[in-house]
């Protein structure tokens, strides 16, 4: 098969047929800057037909400034018969849009060498101007965006510096108060080494610092208050790091300056994700010894204290048995306001002594058979002597009811609750008194017609040193000690004790306790 | 011993002890009219002195003494020949838990006329209520 041959030479509507499908806008000029041939894509570009350009300049298209620049370039490339390149041109085509163009302009020859035209080829960049801007908006953009993020970076920055500072600060006045504590204080990591020891803690140990839990324990010799010592399990900072909470458990150990014990109240809490243990330790020997002291002392005092009321009492009772006829009519009332006078001033010593004993929790009570509805009976009868007819009683007893008590305690609060009902409630009033099993507890109830407790008051007269009447402002004497000691007795025998009233209607006082099993 | 003693108890004789001089003497005027005898020691040594002469039918005991605590007395009663029932008496708030462990009766103190001389009539037969 033959090459395909090109003709030698090519028929200018040939190359006019090139010319005008190249896709790049192509224009040809003469010597006098008339256009004399432009291609289709040129004509697109701007927008108007080649009949329109034929024989035409610049001049009659674009504004004059445009057309005196391509005038200068078109003369420029005429002049120095070389190729011109514009890399850059605005120009706005017929249509009033702004093209952004690369021109080449080259010299063309005749064939006799006579520079006669020039041939101008265009690349319409306007796209790629396009691109370039929105590349530098980008990248202008970027640039801010990276800026910001340098900003923010840096302020993160401040800000950790800062709330590092703070910690740091905290973290100092933390130790700075943990030092200082009265308390001693122990950390425990999970393994049970201690991480830390403050001062208070070191110097309860006379100064050692043991590397862990158990060996903490051996330096104080802590042990139980009964002396016994105190198993590595039940240590509370090993049962802390178990998860356990512990709250002033009481504690021996050995004193710091070796003589004796010293008594300490320890706490222990796990520390929050596993991270071990706090324990605080206060050391509360001198507050032992002092209240060992005030025990001892109440002791005294209230032996010291009845002792002459003894020998008032057997004074009241000599008299009375030397009354005869008239005299005894006259004395035997006075007499009888002696022998309760005696006995409140002897009720109000062993009220104080009670709850100094409650509140060390030194109030002991020998539980035994106690048939509960008798000894109601008795104390009702005993506070009728005492009440001198002031007021009259009304019993509901139904027993025998047996409970397992102390008996001098559950009378003391029965004795409580009918004085109590006779201090209150007007003269001439009844006092209504009963007793019966109910729901396998024994339920006592004392009522009375007295002025009654409002609502808000009626949790709070079971207090320590609570009295109605001093917001009453009255006076009823005593010293609001009794319902508090009936309370703590009840507790004593797992029993309880409320009131139940209306202002205006009375009190209704009840307490209950386990009764035992019935008998036939 | 040495010192002769009367070959029995005397049944109206009351030992009182205790330190407080009133309470002495208050014990000593009711128990007189309740008909009895009274001697007084207002320590635990005394109270032994005399019991080498007197053979009482009671001894009152409080449990405070200057000189001893009531059970030590008590125990030095329990080796007599004769040992004289003991009534305790005292202020001492534990005064019940100590005398049952004694296993005697008690009196806490103050305590009236009738209480005092209900136990003393149990042992003193001459004994009267005032």
């Amino acid at each position: 098969m033959d090459a395909p041959s090109l003709p030698e030479t090519l028929s200018p509507y040939f190359l006019r047929q090139v010319i005008e499908h190249v896709g790049h806008p192509i224009f040809i000029k003469d010597r006098s800057f008339r256009f004399v041939l432009v291609n289709r894509a040129c004509c697109e570009m701007l927008g108007l037909t080649a009949e329109q350009m034929i024989g035409r300049t610049d001049y009659d298209f674009f504004p004059r400034e445009q057309a005196d620049f391509f005038r200068l370039k078109d003369t420029e490339m005429f002049r120095t018969d070389a190729k011109v390149v514009i890399e850059e041109e605005p120009i706005t085509d017929a249509r009033g849009q702004l093209h952004v163009l690369s021109t080449v302009k080259v010299p063309l020859h005749d064939e006799q060498g006579r520079l006669t035209h020039l041939v101008g080829i265009i690349h319409d960049i306007s796209h790629l101007k396009r691109v370039e801007a929105e590349l530098r908006t980008a990248n202008a953009e970027l640039a801010q965006a990276q800026q910001e993020l340098r900003q923010h970076a840096g302020q993160l920055e401040h800000q950790l510096s800062l709330r590092t500072a703070q910690l740091r600060h905290r973290n100092d006045e933390l130790m700075a108060i943990l030092a200082n504590l009265g308390e001693g204080v122990l950390v425990a990591d999970a393994t049970g080494a201690l991480v830390l020891q403050n001062d208070a803690a070191v110097n309860l140990l006379g100064g050692q610092r043991p590397a862990d839990i158990d060996a903490w324990s051996a330096a104080a010799g802590l042990r139980w208050p009964d002396g016994q010592w105190v198993s590595p399990p039940q240590l509370p900072l090993r049962r802390a790091l178990q998860g356990e909470s512990v709250h002033n458990a009481q504690f021996r150990m050995h004193a710091p300056g070796g003589q004796g014990d010293a008594w300490v109240l320890l706490s222990a809490a796990p520390l929050p994700e596993g991270r071990g243990a706090v324990c605080a330790l206060r050391d509360v020997t001198a507050l032992k010894e002092a209240e060992r002291m005030k025990e001892e002392f109440l002791q005294v005092a209230s032996h010291e204290l009845r002792t002459p009321l003894a020998s008032l009492k057997l004074m009241l009772g000599a008299v009375a048995a030397q009354l005869r006829g008239e005299q005894c009519e006259a004395l035997r009332p006075l007499i009888e306001r002696g022998h309760r006078l005696v006995d409140r001033m002897s009720r109000l010593i062993g009220d104080i002594l009670d709850s100094s004993r409650l509140q060390l929790g030194r109030l002991s009570v020998e539980l035994r058979r106690v048939e509960l509805a008798a000894l109601v009976r008795e104390a009702v009868e005993r506070a009728q002597a005492a009440s001198l007819g002031e007021h009259r009683f009304r019993l509901e007893l139904h027993g025998p009811l047996w409970v397992h008590a102390d008996g001098d305690r559950l009378d003391q609060v029965v004795g409580n609750l009918l004085a109590n009902a006779c201090k209150y409630a007007p003269a001439g009033s009844t006092v209504s008194v009963s007793c019966a099993r109910s729901n396998g507890m024994a339920l006592v109830t004392v009522r009375d017609e007295g002025p009654g407790i409002p609502p808000e008051l009626r949790e709070r007269i079971f207090d320590r040193f609570y009295q109605v009447e001093a917001r009453a402002g009255r006076s009823f004497g005593g010293l609001g000690l009794g319902l508090y000691i009936c309370r703590q007795i009840l507790a004593a025998h797992g029993g309880r004790i409320w009131v139940e009233s209306e202002p205006g209607q009375g009190s209704t006082f009840r307490f209950t306790l386990p009764a035992l099993a019935e008998e036939g | 011993m040495s010192t002769p003693r009367a070959p029995g108890p005397s049944s109206d004789l009351v030992l009182v002890v205790d330190d407080d001089a009133d309470l002495l003497e208050m014990l000593e005027v009711v128990l007189r009219m309740g008909n009895c005898r009274v001697v007084r020691a207002s320590s635990g040594r005394a109270a032994m002195e005399l019991l080498r002469a007197e053979q009482p039918a009671l001894v009152l005991l409080d449990l405070m003494l200057p000189d001893m605590r009531g059970e030590e007395l008590f125990e030095q009663l329990r080796s007599l020949q004769q040992p004289p029932p003991v009534v305790v008496m005292s202020a001492a708030v534990d005064t019940g838990d100590r005398a049952r462990r004694l296993g005697v009766p008690y009196l806490i103190k103050p305590f009236d006329v009738e209480g005092l001389m209900a136990l003393v009539r149990q042992v003193c037969p001459s004994a009267v209520a005032l």
